[in-house]
């Protein structure tokens, strides 16, 4: 997975800059560090020298920029380790600004110690891990053009809720027992006698609960800003998405509206379902095939104490499977995460949710793909 | 640059009980149904050479773009009420910030504090409605007084640009333990006093050095995060980005001192002492860290109670203004006079240029 030669790596990430572009990503981040050198002072100068200063300025960046690189999720984390060297070799092609804060000269130790903030081209970051996917393709892509991808999201908000009553059953044993004692004694020549007789009886209770889990139904809708915010990040990551609508158009398998009233009363889909959606994909060389829900929180009044706005959550949950060969493999999933939208109407933040977490879920799969080195 | 009219910042929950005249003041509408306050400001903005260029129009304008937007953003009104001999003392205070931000990022790109204080006294108990009036008097105003012409004055001095490329932030305001007692014996609310103290050291900084300070953080921000509500019901949570510089400033010390006394009148001095810190919290450089006391005097008739809550306050705004008066021009009365520790002419000259950095 690791990039033959740095030259390389710059030109594959320069060409992909385009891609970038066009998608109008230009997100930045910020972060500041402090680099520290330790300079060797002469007789008569103890002050430390350009090529001091240069060096401290670079060990200020890298540590800034570790600062950024701590913060990926654990597929990019495994993806950057294999390559961080090649990353801050070329520090300066992710880096779209240095702002140097302040130096500080401590002349008895001979250490210099530079500040800086450095805002960070997440855009080219993106794109370096997607052209260090491509370079270290395994699985079942060829090294070649990037792989089709085709996907089924779909947004579920709960319609009815059928809650069952608990269903107790009681057992109850009854047991009895009677004794009787009977005593004798002899006083001088008189005997007397008594009787005395008991019984016992005791019984024991039990039984069983029967909780039958709520029948949730939902109403199933697959959103075009699902599809856009989905697929843009897909698409955005150097994947040829298809729509699923050509994939039945063209191959056949489950409709979508068969995928959806499936969806609307079960969390997965029948095997008959998937099996035949999977197989279409493949018959129409898509090689990576992702599947998907959103669902939406129950509706409740959720106010955001700090804006004032209405607050919708939406739960997420979706796998991608490495169709190209043989049986479908799961080569990434998401999920369940739950994020939170904020609009002024419970619509506005409902479709902010399902907008975000759409989008997140995208990039957490294209991370955990490009771990993997599939592209 | 945008101009997207008034705002208040702070958490939606309890804005009512937090602002309780603004936030019914944002509520007036003028004849075309539009708020009240953001027409009074546009007409102040379209009136006065700023030296800026501001587009008005509608507010959907800015969420197309990705340019900066300029807003009047209120973080802090406080009314208080003391009853001096049978009549009531009124202190309002209305507090703000000319706030610009990314639209795009949701960020702050710079803010320029601004307050204004109204004093009245009228004979008997606190009224609602007079609080009201003095609220409107400091937001409102009328000709150069008010938070209106407040915002247009500091426009005419500072630069608006679309990024600076240093940032400082008050993000210490305190009170020695010694002074929290003086505050407590007076009455006062030591919290609020030392929230009014960071404000203050935010807004001279400000004014008197034409710097965009980081709004300081107290209440109205959340971690990193405040909301701004605006007039128009519109909400947005911005960013307040990391400061690369970072100012403190504690009181150690306040003192009260009967000056002189003649048969008709008594001289009392209002005195402090002050720490001032200004840092580079990465390197844990200090430029400056030095202690200065201040004083004022008051005089009353013989038989009147001096009003020492509001000497003592007068004082510490007082103080905090001539020490900012200083930053970029420090006169050697002024330390001599004033300064408690060696170097503080050197440190005026270091915190000079920090704020060159961040202009």
């Amino acid at each position: 997975m690791s990039l033959r030669n740095a030259g390389k790596f710059l030109l594959l990430t320069l060409g992909c800059l385009a891609v970038f572009a066009s998608a109008g990503v230009h997100a930045q981040s910020e972060f500041q560090g402090v680099g520290e050198v330790r300079y060797e002072s002469g007789v008569f100068n103890s002050k430390p020298t350009e090529a001091d200063r240069t060096q401290a300025l670079h060990e200020a960046k890298l540590s800034a920029w570790r600062s950024y690189t701590a913060t990926f999720n654990t597929a990019r984390s495994t993806s950057y380790s294999a390559s961080a060297t090649k990353f801050e070799e070329q520090l300066d092609t992710f880096i779209s600004d240095v702002t140097v804060l302040d130096e500080m000269i401590d002349e008895e130790s001979s250490v210099i110690r530079v500040a800086v903030r450095i805002a960070v081209n997440t855009g080219m970051v993106d794109a370096a891990f997607n052209e260090l996917a491509q370079a270290g393709q395994t699985s079942s892509q060829a090294a070649g053009p990037a792989s089709m991808l085709s996907f089924v999201f779909v947004a579920r908000e709960v319609e009815s809720i059928r809650d069952f009553d608990e269903r107790r059953t009681v057992v109850e044993k009854k047991d009895s027992k009677a004794s009787q004692t009977d005593q004798m004694a002899d006083s001088g020549g008189t005997v007397s006698g008594s009787t005395s007789s008991s019984s016992i009886s005791s019984s024991t209770t039990g039984g069983s609960t029967l909780t039958k889990a709520d029948e949730i139904a939902y109403d199933v809708s697959s959103a075009s800003d699902i599809d856009s915010a989905v697929g843009q990040v897909f698409a955005g990551n150097g994947f040829e998405v298809i729509p699923y609508v050509d994939v039945f158009g063209f191959c056949g398998g489950a409709s979508l509206d068969a995928i959806r009233s499936e969806f609307a009363e079960s969390d997965t889909l029948t095997a008959g379902t998937r099996t035949a959606a999977i197989k279409a994909a493949s018959s129409c060389d898509v090689e990576l095939f992702a599947m998907g829900t959103l669902d939406v929180g129950l509706q409740q009044d959720e106010v955001d104490p700090a804006t004032g706005n209405r607050r919708v959550f939406v739960s997420v949950r979706g796998q991608i499977w490495d169709i190209g060969r043989g049986l479908p493999r799961q080569v990434a999933s998401v999920g369940p995460v739950q994020y939170a939208g904020l609009g002024p109407d419970r619509q506005v933040a409902k479709r902010n949710a399902l907008i975000e977490a759409a989008e997140d879920a995208g990039r957490v799969l294209v991370d955990q793909l490009n771990a993997k080195g599939i592209r | 640059m945008f101009f997207a009219g008034t705002a208040i910042i702070g958490a939606s929950q309890g804005q009512s009980e937090r602002y309780p005249h603004v936030s019914e003041l944002l509520e007036l509408e003028d004849e075309r149904g539009a708020s009240l306050v953001d027409t009074l400001l546009v007409e102040r903005l379209r009136a006065t050479e700023t030296g800026h260029n501001f587009q008005f129009g509608e507010l959907a304008d800015y969420r197309d773009g990705d340019g900066v937007v300029l807003a009047l953003a209120i973080d802090w009104e406080n009314v208080s009420t003391t009853d001096i001999d049978g009549n009531t003392k009124y202190v309002v205070d209305v507090h703000g910030q000319v706030l610009a931000f990314d639209y795009s990022t949701m960020k702050v790109v710079g803010a320029f504090p601004i307050g204004v204080q109204v004093r009245d006294a009228r004979k008997g108990g606190p009224s609602h409605d007079h609080a009201r009036a003095l609220a409107r008097r400091a937001l409102i105003g009328e000709d150069d007084f008010g938070l209106l012409a407040s915002f247009v004055e500091m426009l005419k001095q500072v630069e608006l640009k679309p990024a600076y490329s240093n940032r400082i932030q008050v993000t210490t305001a305190e009170l020695s333990p010694e002074t929290v007692s003086v505050v407590a014996e007076l009455g006062l609310d030591a919290d609020a006093f030392s929230a009014r103290v960071g404000q203050t050291m935010s807004k001279y900084l400000a004014s008197n050095q034409a710097v965009p300070v980081l709004p300081f953080k107290k209440g109205t921000v959340i971690g990193n995060q405040m909301a701004a509500q605006f007039t128009n019901g519109d909400v947005y949570q911005l960013e307040i980005p990391n400061p690369d510089y970072t100012v403190s400033f504690t009181v150690d010390r306040l003192r009260k001192l009967e000056l002189d006394r003649t048969s008709s009148q008594i001289a009392y001095l209002y005195g402090l002492y002050a720490t001032a810190r200004v840092s580079q919290p990465l390197l844990e450089k200090d430029y400056a860290n030095h202690q200065f006391k201040y004083a004022v005097s008051s005089t009353v008739p013989v038989g009147i109670r001096p009003d020492d809550p509001a000497a003592f306050e007068e004082l510490v705004l007082s103080s905090i203004n001539s020490f900012t008066q200083q930053i970029s021009d420090p006169q050697r009365e002024w330390v001599d006079k004033w300064g408690v520790t060696d170097g503080i002419q050197n440190a005026f000259l270091e915190i000079d240029d920090v704020l060159a950095k961040c202009r």
